[in-house]
């Protein structure tokens, strides 16, 4: 176990002020609720550490600003990131119109290596309240219609469904870590002249 | 406390560890690898840059071969902090190691590399004899900072006509090329040689030895110049040790003096910190007596100067706060200020109804209204309700925020609504529970602030900007830090410096913060020098704990409301003192700090970056020039361009 390489998984999540970003990130990372989060400014992360497919794996979630002004300085906190959770508020149907810019923006800003198959993870909050407007089927079809993003309708105040998202969202970035190997492998190996062994020695290199 | 840091260079632990470390960089993968490393084909690991004597070597080591700092804490505790160890890689003890059977290290020597590739996040290695040899990705990262850090060491130039080709300068080449003549001859004078490897790092001592010849000259003397970092620690030492004894900061001062470190120390551009205390508050009785009788406030400035050294009492805060924002002004008597005070306070209402009379239709068919407002009704629901004023259901005052901010819409639509505005207003509110008065003095903060608000945020990454190169100046080695490990971007700022300190001090801090600033004293961007102060007093976290930018981030957010006011205050107006009284104080600083620049470019110290700091510094002056015009024109009711 000690021995066992550990993995960190980068989780972005984005979507509009208010629809719950930070509340989810600390009802699953604390297990706890409270009405007087403030809004958030600039960009800040919790990390916890979760056993995927027996591998024990670190997942940093950034919570990051709404306003859609503050994201032209997202590039510096979206890089190297491995999975990106998209939050809309199921009551307000403009938070879920603009999950399409949002992950347009997060696909140009953090530029991944395959953006066509870069894994998100879409998350319809605050099921709790009862002025839904924005149905499962509608989240669901923008869902599909963009690569099968998998959707899950939370309540971060009641933490209904917030675990089991998480534990798809670390999942899926672990299986693009993985995958992210496996594309590398194709590369020819070639043998060259410059076969400096590694040696700790004082041979004096070249210089 | 300062000494570990100058231990590390003395030459003993250099010939102990042989190596020297200047760069890491975690999670990077050989996609591309000489036969004899066929095994570590697409195997992550770290990246190093290291030199020995007066050679670099670029090693890449898997991650077996390195030791994980912190990752035991991490396997215990779920506390979200001790994760963050994990990614501080250090190179185990034997920096090559071949106890590990599996993988091997992959060193190779910078004189054997002809050029850099990039591509993406892959860095290809190109050997003299133009063969491809190695590939590193770089998972996580990109392998900008590789390419800079090796940069900083003049060991890399960019191509003029490839963008992505970065050309290894070949030390055999320089030396042919590198006459006598060339050799910037005033440094070596300048230098006394001896002192030197007690100022700087090892690696930086060493580069001395071979600087003619690998052309290192003016980036490695531009350091060792500045050992005002060395002498920047001790101002550290006495103010953070001796917080509440002077004798003991003289006696301290006296030794350092004694010691011939210091003499080279005398001539440099810092000169030693002293501290600042500060001051009582500004007092009732104070108060009246600069009031004539008329009504009248008698010498501002002196005024000014005492809540600048101490704050203001907090029983005649509310007063003072109306004329540090420009809601009344010092020369007026009582009868022009009541005059003012009941014009100002129709004019708000006047806007008031221009918005709490729109009827459901017209705010249906005007956006640009109806997106500041919904974000308003979001934000004001989540400031400050911990404190009293604003706590509980149905809260009259966080209804009378949510007015005021709306008015300011319809006073001001350009800037509208962006948030961070309502942490800028509530304190206001509070402190005056008068709607139409804190309408105006937030107008007056506004004032100060709007270019924070800006839609491409430019005024925030002009800030940024700023910050840095007050880092630059004073504290290089902080800045140095921050460059190598891929955050002189100062993002870690942000939050500071877009809601003033907001987040980060308590509520009765706050307050007094925001009279300090206020007063312009002793400077214009006093603010940014606030932020410096915090992070020299951090430089010794960040750099001990080798902190990434991932790690600089949380720290610093982090530190909300748990820093001593009184303290950063005090820091910051000793910092104050030791740039302006430095005696090459570059004119890209001085501009900052208000005041007026003497010589253009004259006295820039020489480095590679000098294009780059020219251009800033043509940035920065126009900058400024439009912060003026924009500020004299912002509130101008002509304004009618709608950026939707």
């Amino acid at each position: 176990m000690a021995t066992r390489k550990k993995v960190l998984l980068k989780v972005i999540i984005l979507g509009d002020s208010s629809v719950g970003k930070t509340s989810l990130m600390n009802q699953y990372v604390n297990k706890r609720f409270s009405n007087q989060y403030k809004a958030t400014i600039g960009a800040d992360f919790l990390t916890k550490e979760v056993v995927v497919d027996d591998r024990v794996v670190t997942m940093q979630i950034w919570d990051t600003a709404g306003q859609e002004r503050f994201q032209s300085l997202g590039v510096a906190f979206y890089r190297g990131a491995d999975c990106c959770v998209l939050v809309f508020d199921t009551t307000a149907p403009n938070t879920f119109k603009n999950l399409d810019s949002w992950r347009d923006e997060f696909l140009i800003q953090a530029s991944p290596r395959n953006p066509e198959h870069f894994p998100f993870v879409v998350l319809g909050n605050k099921i709790d309240l009862e002025n839904r407007s924005v149905s499962t089927k509608r989240a669901q079809q923008w869902c599909q219609s963009k690569n099968d993003i998998p959707y899950f309708e939370t309540s971060a105040k009641e933490g209904i469904n917030v675990d089991i998202a998480f534990q798809t969202i670390a999942k899926n970035a672990l299986a693009q870590e993985t995958e992210d190997l496996d594309t590398t492998s194709g590369f020819p190996n070639i043998t060259l002249n410059a076969d400096n062994n590694p040696r700790p020695s004082n041979d004096g290199c070249q210089c | 406390m300062n000494s570990s840091w100058i231990e590390e260079t003395t030459v003993d632990s250099l010939e102990l560890y042989g190596d020297e470390e200047i760069f890491n960089q975690f999670d990077v993968i050989l996609t591309r690898v000489p036969a004899s490393h066929i095994n570590e084909l697409n195997t992550v690991g770290v990246i190093f840059i290291f030199k020995r004597q007066d050679s670099y070597f670029i090693e890449w080591k898997p991650n077996e071969n390195v030791e994980i700092s912190g990752a035991e804490i991490a396997e215990e505790s779920t506390d979200e902090w001790s994760i963050i160890n994990q990614i501080t890689f250090k190179p185990a003890a034997n920096p090559i190691s071949f106890l590990s059977p599996k993988f091997k290290n992959l060193r190779v020597a910078l004189s054997d590399i002809k050029h850099f590739k990039v591509h993406d996040s892959e860095l290809q290695l190109i050997n003299r004899e133009s063969q491809h040899i190695v590939t590193y990705m770089f998972k996580r990262s990109t392998p900008a900072s590789f390419l800079r850090t090796l940069s900083l060491y003049r060991l890399q130039k960019q191509s003029l006509n490839d963008k992505n080709l970065y050309v290894v300068k070949d030390p055999e080449f320089e030396k042919l090329q590198k006459s006598f003549a060339e050799l910037n001859i005033e440094e070596i004078k300048s230098s006394k040689g001896p002192n030197r490897p007690f100022l700087v790092h090892g690696y930086e001592f060493l580069s001395q030895i071979g600087k003619n010849v690998l052309g290192t000259t003016t980036r490695s003397n531009r350091f060792q110049d500045r050992p005002g970092a060395f002498k920047f620690e001790i101002g550290t030492e006495t103010v953070s040790n001796s917080k509440d004894s002077s004798p003991e900061i003289d006696n301290q001062k006296n030794e350092v003096d004694m010691s011939e470190k210091v003499e080279e120390v005398k001539d440099d551009r810092l000169p030693a910190r002293e501290i600042r205390k500060r001051d009582s508050p500004l007092t009732l009785k104070q108060w009246m007596e600069f009031r004539t009788e008329d009504g009248r406030i008698s010498d501002p400035d002196r005024i000014k100067e005492v809540i600048f050294r101490g704050g203001i009492d907090p029983s005649l805060r509310a007063d003072v706060w109306k004329y540090l924002l420009n809601y009344d002004l010092w020369e007026h008597t009582t009868a022009e200020r009541e005059e003012r005070r009941k014009n100002l306070h129709d004019e708000y209402y006047r806007m008031k109804a221009q918005w709490s009379t729109l009827s459901k239709l017209q705010e249906r068919n005007f956006s640009g209204y109806r997106d500041r407002k919904c974000q308003i009704e979001k934000d004001v629901k989540r400031t400050d309700r911990n404190i009293e004023f604003y706590n509980g259901d149905e809260n009259e005052n966080v209804n009378r925020l949510q007015d005021i901010l709306l008015t300011y819409v319809m006073y001001n639509f350009d800037v509208g609504y962006v948030q961070g505005m309502s942490d800028l207003l509530s304190p206001i509110l509070y402190l005056l529970d008068d709607e139409a008065a804190s309408f105006w003095c937030f107008v007056g903060f506004m004032e100060r602030v709007f270019r924070n608000f800006d839609e491409d945020q430019a005024g925030m990454k002009n800030q940024l900007g700023k910050m840095r190169t007050l880092m630059e100046f004073a504290n290089p080695r902080l800045f140095r830090y921050f460059k190598t490990h891929d955050s002189d971007n100062m993002y870690f700022c942000f939050r500071w410096l877009l809601v003033w300190y907001k987040r980060e001090f308590t509520h009765e801090d706050i307050l007094e913060l925001w009279e300090v600033l206020w007063t312009n004293l002793p400077c214009i961007n006093f603010h940014l020098l606030i932020g410096i102060a915090i992070l020299d007093n951090e430089m010794t976290t960040f750099i001990e704990n080798e902190y990434g930018f991932t790690e600089i981030l949380k720290h610093v957010n982090d530190l909300s409301e748990r820093m001593n006011l009184k303290q950063v205050l005090e820091a910051a107006e000793s910092i104050y003192h030791q740039i302006i009284n430095s005696k090459r104080l570059p004119d890209r600083v001085r501009v900052i700090l208000g005041m007026d620049p003497v010589n253009a470019y004259g006295d820039e110290p020489a480095s590679e970056d000098e294009e780059e700091i020219k251009m800033r510094k043509q940035m920065e002056l126009k900058e400024e020039d439009e912060d003026q015009m924009r500020f004299e024109n912002s509130c101008d009711a002509g304004l009618e361009q709608n950026y939707f």
